[in-house]
């Protein structure tokens, strides 16, 4: 038969062949690589567990602060764990785990989980919480047990893929790790040879606290860049004027008041370490404030819920202040040592200049009290404090929030009786709604200043108190560089990179970027003016080379040229710790499958070795790229990621983080001493390690070098003057040297009552909230958590849908300044009337069907451009599909959501740079028949006025640095260049020939 | 029945793909210049080099299967005249973006997906091709592979051809025999079950580079299966499910695309891209989802526009574009090409049904 001839052929000029790439190796090591190699059929497996006939273990039982009991298994029985299988019930079938603990990464909580597996299979059978965690003790929102889901999702990407098409054109082939690495390295060693700002590390959540960014100062490029711009820079910017700290940490638990500006830490992705601490609070008596428009999960639990309307909430927070100033309630001894109410006063004929006539009254009076004797009086300070805010009155406030008197005057004796016991926390919300709203912070902490809550035992205290960060095993030079991409000249103050505005910078000429890495970002799908994004991830002259980093598909991914599989939780070393109470703890995430071999005496050299696939972890792939970008060492980069035992191969993960362990973990060697154990094993054992235990007021620590108050020199804290700054120096400084700059003080948000015109159909937008169980692109695969929630409708009040004729489910088309989107409505009183609301998270999408982001959790759509026209239209929903797990063939719902984003004008706040999210609905009407469900439609070329416009608002530094630099240097940066580096540049962009660029 | 005898009972030790892979790397070049000579490229194997061949080839093709084509593979996939015709003149990426189209997202080389009456990966099949591997003693890691996997069964038929091929060297004829048996059983029982019509509709999607690759593994899985002779008694072929009743009252078109996704009742495969072939001939959406889920939305939509009778007369073309794939396969294929049959008859009615006046079609 001729084909068994050509088959014979073949054969015979196999055996030619001297040698094929299937040897094995008879290292153990590598034999474990070469079995992961094997995994190589493209689908995900599920996984299977073993039955054991031992008998199960009985379970411990842990008291919880709250009074609460739980049972977990107790930690001297999790090498060898036997319990029945719930889903084998009724039949008793006993299974044995080795139970590896590890910390979530589906938010920044870091919360502990314990994962089961399996000791046969090394599947993981479920996620647990992990009883030692000090932040999250043993408690997790949904999120965590949904890792599961996440690992064993059969979308996930399971081997590097390279482009092979066009970008965005959908066609990849895989490729080995080591081909990567070399392609990879080889053009940013080459973009590093050229210049110090080629490579961008553009990061979403950081979900680990130094390895990246230790490893991108090691290249010594100016190349870290984060997502904060659309997230907390407005928060961070009216934190920092206070405290030179940018972030609040409330003690909840010993709270009498909380104040919460809703909704992000407590019904947020953040929420588990919080919200259980707030309980308790409520559980002693305490009381809970909380102001949003929308009935959020947090505020139908507040005993005072303050629907204000968005922009509104400084003239609230501040007539909560005029009242506790007027009736003498706060705290005169704490403001009096510790605000810098001297400078104050020294600067308030100047800065009173517009205010009222009794406020510029006391400031020359007192002027003339320190010209005549000699000294600042507080008398004088507190008479100006009267003077000042005597203008926010309830009645101003109630008028402007649009909520009853009643309801403010009630907020205002409960922060008044909390005393040293006021709880606040704002972050995403108000602040990141609204121009200006870097004011909201610094009106809420105005109140913890005033009652002298600051720090204290059911205070405020600042993240950097309450959050551990040890020192790595060597720390790399600060880089002499300035990226203009990331802070140019017209942001001072930008808290921090200016990451949204990326395309809007390429778009006008101001640089391009060699290598750029996402990681566990998706800049076209989470940022505003997404299309802006989409035109900048396709331009190969702009981004030459993008490599994005991430478990799961994404839109951006789509148009990478590398995508590169990492790790979900249990599948990555990383060390983290977050400000979840008056305390400092460290946790350490782990490969659970990795210890799970390690520990039964298999070793793994990798981890994408024992992950599955070639799922592998960002800390040993920037220590592989490092090496592999200076294999010499020339670059000064390869010193920073060798072995300390061996220089000639790279560090180990055990030799890495044993290190930090031996060294930098006070208390933690000693610990792990008495139970016999290394640091790197108690970690290994235990997860999570408490380093401070009920951390109080460290600013009143004695110091050598510090502030002197009433005569001892103390801590003090992070501001140039180591005071709370009520007056800014730094601000009228640079340049913004009115009232209610320097001052705390309400700045007019862009979409205050003023400037939405409700009787011509004008509505206001807020897209600032988000469901508790979802996480941006980190939870778009997991059906577990979009079987929960999965769809977001605009909600509207009944007052409003009775004007434009709507019910719930009727789909409705909303304008914004650069385009519109239709979606469905949801009739509910739940919102203040006047206000749309939509969730974020939802709307996700492909382009082509398959391989990508999973069925059930994105439309599939089609894309039309037409020029600077540029359309979305979704084929179809949410659809079940066939997969090895079969829970994809039971998905139900259809209605993914509608991607909003896109349809958003950039608003960069002139101060902080951050995106003030609010978007003014210039017409809100029901659709017409030829509009569907998810129709997106976006003019790009709007998008750059819309840009220009707000851009107009700044004031650079080349106008109003005080001294040649770019920005202060006490100031913030995720990394901070040498001092040389913030000098001006001699060719600021837009101020000489590059300026025709602009236009 | 086969008996528990495997490849450990003898003597060959537990074989794993580790350990296959160090066998055939070991011996590949040691036996060029004794066995064939080093002018000869194309002499006639035979015995211990055939298998010695045999066992280097399911290797080179489960690789290729399972990975993809990479350049390390390209120089011996090219003794393969059909494989290095589909090579040449092609970028390696183009192969791999091919390679991964074909068995990454259309026809995905499970056996389940062929054989269980679900349709469905991780199920009967896969349970009963470990069992079969516990038996021959071939060891899979829980933890790496798929089992049921064409690769895996490719890489299991390399480890017992590699110990045919020491057992022949040694002149252990009891042990050959059995090792020969213990092949017939893994080919019948279940790559011969399934090879046909997954073959069948990777041929289908038209790439080059995949259907020269499937089509080298259906020559030499079917010349070796020759050569076994009756090393073992013919399992029937696969346990098929049940037909389209058409005159069940209940039914309704979401039943009709289970029926027709499901090749066990089906006769047929039909992946994804024939699905969105026949749309785009019609100019029907499919929509996307599961094959079963984007076939109801094809059979909808075909019923509201007017074109059932023309969607039916397309699916009745790829069933005999399939059954005229089978016709070579001979008697391990004739339950498939019965229930081919039975869907053409089903489909061809269905297709009457909806050119009468009334639309007697269910809905």
């Amino acid at each position: 038969m001729s084909t068994y001839a050509d088959t014979r052929s073949f054969l015979s000029r196999l055996l030619l062949f001297t040698k094929t790439d299937t040897e094995v190796p008879a290292d153990p090591v590598a034999a474990v690589k070469q079995a992961a190699e094997r995994r190589a059929q493209g689908q995900m497996r599920m996984p299977s567990y073993h039955a054991s006939d031992k008998r199960p273990v009985k379970l411990e039982v842990v008291e919880h602060g709250d009074g609460r009991i739980s049972q977990y298994p107790p930690p001297d029985r999790w090498d060898d764990w036997v319990e029945y299988d719930s889903k084998s019930w009724p039949k008793r079938v006993a299974r044995r785990y080795t139970l590896v603990p590890t910390i979530c990464f589906n938010c920044e909580s870091a919360c502990g989980l314990l994962a089961y597996v399996d000791k046969e299979t090394y599947d993981v059978r479920k996620l647990e919480g992990n009883p030692k965690h000090p932040g999250s003790r043993g408690r997790n929102c949904a999120k965590g047990p949904a890792t599961h889901n996440q690992l064993y999702d059969p979308e996930r990407i399971l081997y590097p893929l390279k482009r092979v098409g066009a970008r965005g054109e959908g066609k990849w082939k895989r490729v080995s790790w080591a081909e990567a690495l070399r392609d990879i390295a080889a053009k940013m060693r080459a973009s590093r040879e050229r210049r110090l700002d080629g490579i961008m590390y553009h990061v979403g959540r950081p979900g680990e606290d130094h390895f990246a960014n230790r490893t991108v100062q090691a290249w010594g490029v100016d190349g870290h860049n984060s997502h904060t711009n659309i997230c907390s820079a407005n928060a961070r910017m009216g934190y920092t004027a206070w405290t030179g700290s940018d972030r609040p940490s409330p003690d909840y638990a010993k709270a009498r008041t909380t104040l919460l500006i809703s909704a992000h830490l407590e019904s947020g992705h953040y929420f588990n370490p919080h919200a259980q601490r707030i309980m308790e609070s409520k559980q002693r008596g305490g009381r809970l404030i909380v102001l949003d428009p929308r009935l959020s999960n947090t505020a139908a639990r507040a005993d005072v819920w303050l629907p204000t309307w968005p922009g509104s909430e400084a003239v609230v927070l501040l007539a909560i202040a005029s009242y506790l100033i007027q009736e003498g309630r706060y705290d005169h001894d704490f403001v009096r040592r510790w605000v810098n109410w001297e400078k104050t006063l020294e600067m308030a004929p100047q800065f009173t200049a517009q205010a009222s006539e009794a406020a510029r009254e006391v400031a020359a009076e007192a002027t003339a009290r320190k010209r005549r004797e000699g000294a600042w009086s507080f008398a004088d300070f507190d008479r100006l404090l009267k003077a000042l805010y005597a203008e926010f009155t309830f009645a101003r406030a109630a008028e402007e929030a649009q909520v009853p008197v009643e309801r403010v005057r009630e907020a205002a004796e409960a922060v008044a009786d909390a005393g040293s016991r006021l709880a606040t926390h704002t972050w995403r919300s108000a602040t990141m709604g609204n121009r200006g709203g870097w004011q909201v912070s610094r009106a809420l902490y105005f109140l913890n200043v005033l009652t002298g809550s600051v720090g204290t035992e059911g205070g405020t205290a600042m993240n950097n108190w309450n959050k551990f960060v040890p020192k790595a095993i060597t720390e790399p030079r600060p880089f002499n560089a300035w990226n203009e991409l990331h802070l140019p000249h017209e942001w001072p103050f930008a808290m921090y990179e200016m990451s949204f505005l990326l395309p809007h910078f390429l778009e006008e000429g101001r640089g391009d970027v060699d290598v750029y890495f996402t990681r566990v970002y998706n800049p076209m799908w989470i940022n505003p003016d997404g299309f802006m994004w989409l035109k900048a991830l396709r331009d190969e002259q702009k981004i030459k080379l993008h490599v994005a980093l991430t478990p799961t598909w994404n839109e951006s991914a789509w148009f990478a040229d590398y995508v590169l599989p990492m790790g979900h939780s249990a599948e990555r070393h990383d060390i983290m710790s977050q400000e979840t109470h008056a305390g400092q703890w460290i946790g350490f995430r782990q490969p659970v499958r990795r210890v799970a071999m390690e520990r039964a005496g298999a070793p793994v050299r990798r981890t994408w070795e024992a992950n599955p696939g070639e799922v592998w972890e960002e800390a040993e792939f920037w220590i592989d790229l490092s090496w592999e970008m200076d294999p010499d060492g020339r670059l000064g980069i390869r010193e920073h990621f060798q072995s300390p035992n061996d220089p000639d191969r790279p560090i180990s993960m055990d030799e890495y983080w044993g290190w930090i362990f031996d060294h930098s973990v006070p208390g933690l060697p000693a610990a792990a001493a008495a139970e016999g154990l290394t640091p790197l094993a108690y970690m290994k054992k235990y997860g999570a390690f408490e380093v401070v235990k009920d951390h109080y007021v460290p600013y009143e620590a004695p110091a050598e070098q510090g502030v002197v108050i009433d005569g001892e020199t103390k801590v003090g804290f992070k501001t140039p003057s180591k005071k709370l700054e009520m007056f800014s120096p730094t601000l009228w400084d640079w340049g913004w040297r009115e009232l209610e700059y320097c001052m705390p003080w309400p700045l007019e948000s862009h979409v205050s009552p003023r400037s939405i015109d409700r009787a011509q159909g004008e509505m206001l937008l807020l897209p600032t909230f988000r469901l508790p169980t979802l996480i941006h692109t980190r939870s778009a695969n997991c059906k577990w958590l979009y079987e929960i929630s999965h769809k977001n409708p605009v909600w509207m009040h009944p007052i409003d849908a009775r004007r434009l004729e709507v019910r719930t489910g009727d789909l409705l088309r909303v304008e914004t300044e650069i385009g519109f989107f239709v979606d469905r409505v949801w009739v509910t009183e739940g919102i203040k009337p006047g206000i749309i609301a939509m969730s974020h998270h939802l709307g996700r999408w492909r382009l082509q069907e398959g391989d990508n982001i999973g069925a059930g959790m994105s439309s599939l759509v089609t894309l039309d451009e037409q020029g600077e026209d540029h359309s979305l239209a979704i084929v179809h929903g949410g659809a079940a599909w066939r997969s090895p797990d079969p829970d994809t063939s039971r998905i139900w719902w259809e209605d993914v959501g509608v991607h909003q984003n896109l349809t958003h004008a950039v608003h960069p706040d002139p101060v902080s740079g951050a995106h003030c999210w609010h978007q003014k609905a210039v017409s809100v009407r029901k659709a017409r028949p030829d509009e569907r469900h998810g129709d997106v439609k976006v003019d790009t070329r709007r998008s750059m006025e819309v840009y220009r416009e707000w851009l107009a608002l700044t004031r650079s530094a080349v106008d109003h640095s005080p001294d040649g630099t770019r920005r202060p240097l006490w100031l913030k940066r995720p990394l901070k260049p040498v001092d040389d580096a913030y000098r001006l540049p001699e060719r600021p962009f837009g101020r000489d020939g590059s300026a025709e660029a602009a236009e | 029945m086969p008996t528990k005898t495997g490849a450990k009972k003898l003597g060959a030790k537990k074989l794993g793909a580790k350990k296959l892979g160090a066998k055939i790397g070991a011996k590949i070049g040691a036996t060029i210049g004794a066995t064939i000579g080093a002018t000869s490229s194309e002499r006639a194997l035979a015995g211990r080099d055939e298998a010695e061949a045999r066992g280097r080839a399911y290797v080179l093709l489960a690789e290729l299967l399972a990975r993809g084509p990479t350049a390390e593979l390209m120089g011996p996939a090219s003794a393969s005249p059909a494989l290095a015709a589909a090579i040449a003149g092609r970028e390696l990426d183009e192969l791999a973006a091919d390679h991964q189209h074909v068995f990454g997202f259309s026809v995905p080389p499970l056996e389940g997906l062929f054989l269980d009456a679900d349709a469905g990966a991780g199920g009967e099949s896969a349970a009963r091709v470990r069992e079969t591997y516990a038996a021959i003693g071939y060891r899979v890691d829980p933890t790496q592979d798929e089992p049921e996997h064409l690769a895996t069964e490719l890489r299991a038929l390399a480890v017992l051809s590699g110990a045919e091929a020491d057992a022949l060297e040694d002149d252990k004829r009891v042990v050959v025999a059995e090792l020969r048996r213990l092949q017939a059983r893994l080919l019948d029982a279940h790559a011969l079950r399934w090879l046909p019509v997954f073959g069948a509709a990777a041929r289908r999607v038209g790439r080059p580079f995949p259907s020269a690759l499937v089509r080298q593994i259906e020559q030499l899985v079917r010349m070796h299966r020759d050569a076994l002779g009756d090393a073992d008694a013919r399992e029937p072929g696969p346990a098929l499910g049940e037909t389209l009743d058409l005159d069940d009252p209940e039914l309704d078109l979401r039943d009709i695309a289970r029926f027709l996704t499901t090749p066990a009742r089906a006769g047929v495969f039909l992946g994804r891209d024939d699905i969105a072939r026949v749309g785009r001939a019609f100019r029907l959406p499919r929509g996307f989802g599961g094959r079963a889920l984007m076939m109801q939305h094809l059979l909808r939509a075909a019923a509201r526009f007017d074109t059932l009778a023309e969607l039916t007369a397309a699916l009745v073309a790829i069933v005999d574009e399939s059954d005229a794939q089978l016709r070579s396969w001979g008697a391990c294929a004739d339950p498939w090409r019965a229930r081919a049959s039975a869907t053409r008859d089903a489909l061809a009615r269905l297709g009457r049904a909806a050119s009468l006046p009334d639309r007697e079609v269910p809905g």
